[in-house]
């Protein structure tokens, strides 16, 4: 007890940093209220295309594989919920990654009394764009258990945090991947709209895909796990081996995240001075 | 120098600096890919997995080709300019061509123009490129005559939306923050045009909206026109309509223009 103490109070510090910048970002959000809404409004109309989808899919009232459309309708509102993880959480960190090395502001960072990676990953957070999509994304979870008679429980809910969690982790470290490219290359621009790209090929479940992009999209960059894995849980379609595979790829993936960061600091040259 | 000169030089240049930072089109071309992956995907597991031959009154190799050539049309008349004039607005960047004899909306048409003619002839050969492989892969045919008008249509389509996003753009003449208007527009118009699904998709009630709209003159028609057996006289009807949009939102956006820079109050610059 008396080692793990110290990691404890590491951990509990860290929540509370983490929770002043939550507060900090914000704050600063109901200052300029006319960009909180403006990220709202956006971010709807992306929802609406997201319901496109799987308005697509009840027209055309196919069952794919044994999935009806208010199964897919699950898909589609994990997605949903991910991507507001994502562009909230995430993106308005990662995007500011090349500035903070082209600029030298990393060197700052690095003086600072706390992990550089946890600051400078972590450091914004956008409320506009999260709102609407875990709003829209878990209404979309209801309705389709709901219409599939699976009115969703105590235990599901429980369920759905646990695996948006770990897609949490997971949507982190695949993300922040390429982005490392920032301490090599000037302009991300081109790399981030490809990245913005790929992951909307969540916007349909992963059993529309052949096998081999299947096995690639779980195995190899498991970009599949982060909108599936709940959805086939949820639906009773998750064998155990899998579901051990849904728990060890987040830590996998944060070790070698973790991993490939230090080696990228350890090349890293100032550009202030 | 003459009008036409000055015109032509803010179209060169617009030319050399696409050609320069050609590779930001190219990774506009690649991102394209994982969008048309996706819906190559589902349109493949929602026909083999039905009885029917159709949906939206598309066959499978008709929505193939309508997905292919929306995400190209859709990148090429994409635009971008709009970031740039409400940066001018905000920044006081007008000032240059308040006081300079050029007019504005000539020179971001030109410039407009001199960016797309390098991604226009690189395009319409991905074009031929696919109607040749799926000349030959399904057997059909394309004729000449819907060819040449399908190019004409775009060029029509490439006008339509520069007018769209000029209008669009004069909101920063009366708004601080323009992000979001930009963003959420350039959503919609790309989700109304077509450019994600055919305009089918969204039943009868919103087609006829859009028939009062410009949106589905950008991308939807320009590919029906190639890829549906649309009559002569729906095209020219469809030509017409296109040129009809066009002159309405020149109109507006003079208005616009004439409107905004009476309340434009130069700041920095």
């Amino acid at each position: 007890m008396s080692k793990l103490s110290p990691f404890l109070k590491e951990i509990v510090k860290y929540v509370k940093v983490y929770g002043l910048f939550v507060k900090n970002c914000i704050i600063a959000e109901m200052e300029f209220r006319t960009n909180f809404f403006m990220g709202v409004a956006v971010e709807c109309s992306w929802l609406v295309s997201k319901l496109i989808y799987a308005f697509v899919f009840y027209n055309t009232g196919a069952t794919v594989s044994g999935y009806s459309p208010d199964a897919i309708l699950i898909f589609i509102g994990m997605h949903t919920v991910m991507t507001g993880v994502l562009i909230s959480f995430f993106w308005p960190n990662f995007s500011r990654l090349t500035q903070y090395v082209r600029e030298g502001t990393l060197d700052l960072f690095i003086t600072k009394p706390i992990s550089l990676q946890f600051m400078v990953t972590l450091r914004y957070f956008n409320f506009g764009t999260l709102l609407p999509n875990v709003v829209g994304g878990a209404a979309m979870i209801a309705v389709g258990l709901y219409r599939l008679d699976m009115p969703p429980s105590l235990y599901d809910f429980g369920a759905f945090i646990l695996f948006v969690a770990l897609a949490t982790i997971v949507t982190y470290a695949l993300f922040l991947l390429p982005n490392l490219l920032s301490f090599k290359i000037v302009d991300m621009g081109p790399i981030n709209q490809i990245i913005g790209q790929a992951q909307e090929v969540n916007n349909v479940p992963m059993i529309v895909y052949s096998k081999w992009v299947q096995l690639a999209g779980l195995y190899l960059l498991p970009i599949f796990t982060i909108s599936n894995a709940f959805p086939l849980f949820i639906l009773g379609r998750m064998d155990s081996a899998f579901l051990v595979w849904i728990i060890a790829s987040p830590i996998i993936l944060l070790i070698l995240i973790r991993l490939l960061w230090r080696s990228s600091i350890a090349q890293y040259a100032s550009a202030s001075s | 120098m003459t009008a036409l000169d000055k015109y032509t030089h803010a179209f060169l240049i617009s030319f050399k600096r696409t050609l320069e930072y050609r590779a930001s089109f190219f990774i506009g071309l690649v991102s394209a890919v994982f969008p048309i992956m996706m819906q190559y995907y589902m349109w493949t597991t929602l026909y083999g997995h039905s009885e029917s031959n159709e949906y939206f009154g598309y066959s499978y190799k008709e929505m193939l080709l309508y997905i292919l050539l929306s995400s190209i049309v859709a990148l090429l008349v994409s635009t971008g300019f709009e970031w740039e004039i409400s940066h001018d607005i905000k920044d006081g960047g007008l000032n240059m061509f308040v006081i300079k004899p050029i007019g504005y909306m000539n020179y971001r048409l030109f410039c407009f123009g001199g960016a797309k003619s390098m991604q226009l002839a690189f395009i319409f050969i991905v074009i031929a490129a696919i109607l040749t492989i799926y000349a030959n892969v399904y057997h059909l045919t394309f004729e000449a005559a819907r060819i040449a008008l399908f190019i004409f249509s775009v060029l029509l389509s490439l006008l339509l939306n520069f007018l769209v996003f000029f209008c669009l753009s004069m909101t920063a003449f009366w708004m601080a923050e323009v992000w979001g208007v930009y963003a959420g527009f350039g959503v919609l118009s790309n989700l109304l045009g077509g450019g994600l699904f055919p305009i089918e998709v969204f039943g009868p009630l919103v087609n006829n909206a859009l028939n009062y709209l410009p949106f589905k003159y950008i991308i939807y028609f320009p590919i029906t026109v190639l890829t549906k057996t649309l009559s002569y006289d729906s095209i020219t009807a469809g030509l017409l309509a296109q040129a009809c949009w066009i002159g309405v939102l020149y109109i507006l956006s003079r208005f616009l223009w004439s409107l905004g820079t009476k309340k434009y109050v130069s700041i920095g610059g």
